[in-house]
């Protein structure tokens, strides 16, 4: 993905500057609204333009701000007349999928970027399905699911990512878009909406002509063929059905079945409002786990309010489950606010502030109960966005331990502080930034205070790399408060990668006295800047404090400093 | 996202359709003790029964997602479905890749259940379908991926310059896939033609953010008229059906402001688009929102006339979008000025003929519904719902110019309960059957809607020549008042099943005039012949009648 600035917005900073001349920037609240454009390519694996694709450019936490558009014959597109802020651009082409980007890094593009989409072709699954006696089946569906990225990495959770094409009357099915992973294929069985299906009733039969426990692995690679060929089964399976209690007359609810105790998906159906109940066809004996999730739209914000479920366990012995009673309950939510706090400090004047329009608060949560949980994250939201006053409200949270991960657009400007203010006349102040904020099942966490400061530094700068030499992979600088006091400040700990030539960059640096490392093959704990500030980091954190102070590599930036040519004896 | 809008359009358009529904059937109930009914019959290919094959039982008021009751057939091709509770079905079979061996003899069959009636034969004679199969490919020889393919039944009739008389609705769809492959199977024997793309005058779908391509028929051909029609016969198999479309439709943006009436912006106001297209309207799939300073865009909108459109029961405010059609010609157009007026509003009372509190209770159940028709019929340009308040008030708003029309149901199902009936649509005193006339802005008062609550039954049989509908026979019977000049609003007709019979339930006492039509296949020689009968009902009492048709010995001359 390339990002560009365009002269467009640059235009209009140097025009606010000029205009307001002497007044001062870092105090506006809310910025004068301009609109402006984002555009881009969509590409194939080889780099060709992409017409006809179509592109979605979504205003992130936004429910509405969901434009779509064609590319052109040069797999071009552009979307104009935006409202400054972060979005997200996502592309959909018939037989081509994109690869999952890191959810770790999410690509927010601001006016005036250029997005670049990779797209790939998609592979396909084709075949025969074909009964005992080796006559065709005729419009059988047959299901598609990925249990492993391209990577090998499982795939938990509800049941999606699964593609579903019928039989046609030679009994030849063909499900193609497919991205490259390891698949099981099934013929058979519940589908999403109860249809007048011969087979819905049926248990899959999972290729060659299996059970789930014993299914075939498909691997697929993009724009293949695979030859898969199913002998049906059809054995009778047997329903669960009941119905999901009070819900509202705009509510949808989704249903998700699982094997009991485990993530592995099993089928998903829906109770709209219209339904008297759900139901659930072609289930075999078993035990199964059974979780409910509502949704409605707010009408005035149209963004959608979330409720689950507790899992419930179902035991499916030879006949049908019926009467199953289930209640949602709502999830909670962190709201806080975001203040800027400008600086006084000459070097700084004119600096242009952060626009909370520009602005996201992201939620971490331990990887270990992220594991744990089925649905945490994948449907609920991950990230909020301040309005105009600073305000932010992170909703549809179940109940865990979260982080708060602010993002901001200003050079000049650093993250100070994260901190709950509790209430009562002795209120606590708890640090955000250096512990885990536990969110109890449907609590309704305020007073958060994310705290933005001006004054920010940068640094650019190398080790001695000889020369024909080449750094090796994996090393890593970092940055370790040297101020008295600020020893346990995380928000003061820093890594980057430092690249093959021995350079590297640190943006949005408090300014304050460091001790600068490098580090190569360093634990994954402190790989990442978000994991380094974990409070599971901190004895890494202690050691490498203690190593920093025994190099004495130590540097010291102004506020709005521009540290260029920084050298670092290894 | 993308699957939820294309849920809200598929409430929305059910909630459109609800005035057909109205006119379907009445809502059986199921009793408290199991259903005893029971329908029954063979499946057979070539007199030889059929095995595997599912038979269902649709309502005719079935919703979408319900489950159907079902049997499937033994080895030698019997089928019976039981616990049946009364009402109308359609017996439906499932073999997609069979037809029905008599044309006259259609796959669905409509069967009336009375009280544990063990209806039997209702059987199926199919044959192998055909098959049509192709390519599409775009300009320069690519596949066209996921494009529908729509096909149409040859008119045989000669088309007149007045009349093209082109089959509006294709009889069978497919999509073709990632090498620009379709297939279409189970197609009963007949001469067909073959088109992709979308066609002004036709139902093609469409689906924004994707290429849109000019409607192309088989071989290559823009007109319906001069498209080859391929000739299917049973089990026959066409091939290479392949179209060639042309360049993709160029697209457009229209751009502007969602404004109140003293036009200062509106912002986070959501509306979509319909597009006029010869003689109907098809809605955009694409979702429309003002931001904060109440702009908007809307791109890939290819060349045609547009208005707007607010979902009902969204945060409009009971607003209405004022005179913004705005047209797409070659160009992207900015300066489209929506503006949002206060709607006409319709006050009134809903009245119910009946002294039975348990009934009069059931109307804070009920909801109405408004559906403004613009000047030309066809298109609901806007639609406003409202609950029935204890004494039977209601309340519409946000409503256009136009033709209102009212119906009344409960609020997740678009029927009203068994034994409520529309009598009259009163405007201060006067009745006006036929639709409310309002104007931009009005402030209706004083609208009573009259509905009976009845509880007689009329089970009733159609003969012919004092024996059973002869095979492709069509039966219609219309239940009216005697000596009533205006249209009765809302006593609907039954559905008369395949054996003549029909059902009537939960209507008012009184006398009334069944009107009955047999006709017989779609042979235009043969003439319709009707029968009046009088019958006049007492409530909770179930009344008997048999109608009796005499169909002309010889068809006459035209």
């Amino acid at each position: 993905m390339i990002h560009n600035r365009s002269m467009i917005v640059f235009l209009v900073l140097v025009l606010c500057v000029v205009v307001r001349g002497q007044e001062r920037l870092a105090e506006r609240k809310t910025p004068e609204p301009t609109t402006g454009s984002i555009d881009g390519k969509v590409v194939n694996e080889s780099g060709q333009p992409l017409a006809g694709a179509s592109v979605f450019v979504r205003m992130v936490n936004s429910a509405v701000l969901n434009r779509s558009t064609t590319t052109d014959m040069d797999g071009n597109f552009r979307v104009n007349g935006l409202e400054t802020g972060l979005y997200v651009v996502a592309a959909q082409a018939p037989a081509y999928t994109t690869l999952p980007g890191d959810p770790e890094k999410p690509q927010y593009y601001r006016l005036g970027d250029s997005a670049r989409v990779d797209m790939i072709r998609g592979g396909a699954i084709t075949g025969t399905v074909s009964n005992s006696m080796g006559e065709p089946l005729i419009a059988v569906r047959v299901r598609a699911t990925m249990i492993r990225d391209a990577n090998g990495k499982a795939l938990r959770g509800p049941l999606i990512g699964s593609f579903e094409q019928p039989t046609d009357d030679r009994g030849i099915y063909r499900i193609y878009g497919l991205a490259p992973g390891t698949y099981i294929v099934s013929a058979g069985g519940g589908g999403f909406i109860t249809n007048f299906n011969p087979y819905e009733s049926d248990i899959p039969t999972f290729a060659p002509s299996s059970t789930r426990d014993t299914a075939a692995e498909v691997k697929v690679l993009g724009g293949d063929d695979v030859a898969v060929d199913i002998r049906y089964r059809g054995e009778p399976g047997h329903s669960v059905s009941g119905s999901v209690a009070k819900i509202g007359n705009t509510s949808n609810v989704t249903l998700f079945l699982t094997k009991a105790g485990s993530n592995i998906p099993v089928a998903n159906t829906i109770q709209i409002p219209s339904m008297r109940g759900f139901v659930f066809n072609g289930l075999g004996d078993g035990d199964y786990d059974l979780v409910a999730q509502e949704s409605m739209t707010n009408p005035s914000t149209y963004l959608l309010v979330m409720s689950y479920s507790e899992p419930k366990r179902i035991t499916v012995r030879g006949a049908d489950v019926t009467g199953i009673e289930i209640v949602t309950k709502p999830l909670g939510s962190i709201s806080g606010k975001v203040s800027l706090e400008p600086t006084k400090v000459p070097e700084c004047e004119g600096k242009r502030p952060p626009l909370l329009s520009e602005m996201v608060v992201r939620i971490k949560r331990p990887e270990k109960e992220l594991e744990a949980d089925l649905f945490a994250m994948r449907f609920t939201a991950n990230s909020g966005s301040p309005d105009t006053g600073g305000a932010f409200n992170l909703r549809n949270l179940p109940a865990g331990r979260y982080q708060l991960e602010p993002r901001f657009y200003a050079r000049y400007w650093y993250l100070q502080s994260i901190a709950i203010n509790g209430a009562g006349p002795k209120p606590q102040r708890i640090d955000a930034a250096a512990n885990w904020t536990t969110l109890k099942s449907g609590e309704q966490l305020t007073n958060v205070a994310v705290t933005l400061a001006g004054g920010a530094a940068s640094i650019r700068g190398s080790v001695p790399v000889k020369d024909g030499e080449t750094l090796p992979t994996g090393m890593v600088v970092y940055l370790i408060p040297n101020d008295k006091g600020k020893e346990e400040d995380v928000l003061r700990y820093f890594v980057t990668e430092l690249a093959a030539d021995g350079t590297f960059t640190f943006n949005s640096i408090p300014p304050g006295r460091y001790f600068v490392i490098t580090q190569a093959n360093v634990e994954t704990q402190i790989a990442t800047l978000a994991k380094l500030r974990q409070p599971e980091a901190a004895p890494s954190r202690t050691k490498l404090r203690r190593i920093a102070e025994t190099k004495k590599s130590e540097l010291e930036v102004k506020p709005c400093q521009n540290l260029v040519d920084y050298q670092l004896k290894q | 996202m993308r699957f939820s809008t294309r849920y809200l359009f598929a409430i929305l358009f059910a909630s459109l359709s609800l005035p057909t529904l109205l006119s379907a059937q009445s809502v059986t109930q199921q009793p408290a003790k199991a259903p005893r009914g029971s329908v029954s019959g063979r499946v057979t290919i070539k007199e030889k029964g059929v095995a595997g094959v599912m038979v269902g039982l649709r309502k005719n008021e079935t919703m979408p997602f319900e489950p159907i009751q079902k049997a499937t057939t033994d080895p030698d091709g019997f089928y019976r479905i039981t616990n049946v509770p009364p009402g109308n079905y359609d017996v439906v079979t499932a073999a997609p890749a069979y037809v029905a061996a008599d044309k006259k003899d259609p796959r669905g069959r409509q069967i009336l259940v009375g009280d544990d009636e063990n209806v039997e034969g209702v059987n199926f004679a199919l044959v192998r379908g055909g098959v049509i199969t192709g390519r599409v490919t775009d300009a320069d020889g690519r596949p066209v991926i996921q494009q529908q393919v729509n096909i149409y039944q040859e008119n045989t009739s000669t088309p007149t310059p007045q009349q093209p008389q082109r089959p509006l609705f294709p009889v069978n769809t497919a999509q073709t896939d990632d090498r620009g492959i379709y297939r279409v199977y189970g197609l009963q024997a007949g001469r067909y033609k073959v088109a992709a793309g979308r066609g002004e005058d036709t139902f093609t779908g469409n689906s924004t953010g994707r290429f849109s391509y000019r409607q192309v028929f088989h071989p290559d051909v823009n007109e319906q008229e001069k498209a080859k029609a391929i000739e299917v016969s049973e089990g026959s198999e066409a091939t290479d059906v392949d179209i060639v479309l042309g360049r993709a439709l160029q697209t457009f943006a229209a751009a502007g402001k969602v404004v109140d009436e003293k036009g200062l912006p509106v912002p986070t106001i959501r509306f979509t688009l319909q597009r006029t297209a010869g003689q109907r309207v098809e809605f955009v799939n694409t979702l429309a929102v003002s931001n904060t300073q109440g702009d908007f865009v809307v791109e890939g909108l290819i060349p045609g006339k547009y208005g707007i459109y607010f979902f009902p029961n969204d945060n409009t405010n009971n607003l209405r979008a004022e005179s913004s059609n705005f047209e797409i010609i070659d160009q992207d157009i900015s300066g489209v000025v929506v503006k949002l007026t206060k709607g006409a509003t319709v006050t009134g009372v809903v009245v119910v003929e009946s002294e039975d509190k348990a009934v009069l209770a059931q109307l804070s159940e009920l909801q109405i519904r408004g559906y403004i028709v613009a000047p030309g019929g066809g298109m609901v340009s806007s639609s406003s719902s409202s609950p029935i308040g204890p004494d039977g008030s209601f309340r519409l708003a946000g409503l256009g110019a136009g033709n209102l029309n009212l119906n009344i149901a409960t609020v997740n199902r678009p029927f009203p309960p068994k034994g409520f009936s529309m009598v009259r649509i009163e405007r201060d005193g006067a009745v006006v059957n036929r639709g409310i006339e309002i104007k931009d802005g009005e402030q209706v008062t004083g609208v009573r809607v009259v509905m009976s609550y009845g509880s007689a039954t009329i089970r009733g049989i159609v003969t012919v020549d004092d024996g059973p509908l002869p095979p492709g026979a069509r039966a219609a019977v219309r239940l009216s008042k005697p000596g009533e000049t205006m249209p009765s609003v809302n006593l609907r007709s039954p559905v008369v099943d395949e054996r003549g019979r029909f059902l009537l339930e939960g209507i008012p006492a009184g006398t009334y005039e069944l009107i009955t039509m047999v006709s017989i296949g779609n042979d235009p020689k043969i003439p319709a012949r009707t029968a009046k009968r009088i019958v006049t009902v007492q409530d909770g009492s179930t009344q008997d009648i048999t109608i009796a048709v005499e169909m002309p010995s010889t068809p006459p001359r035209p």
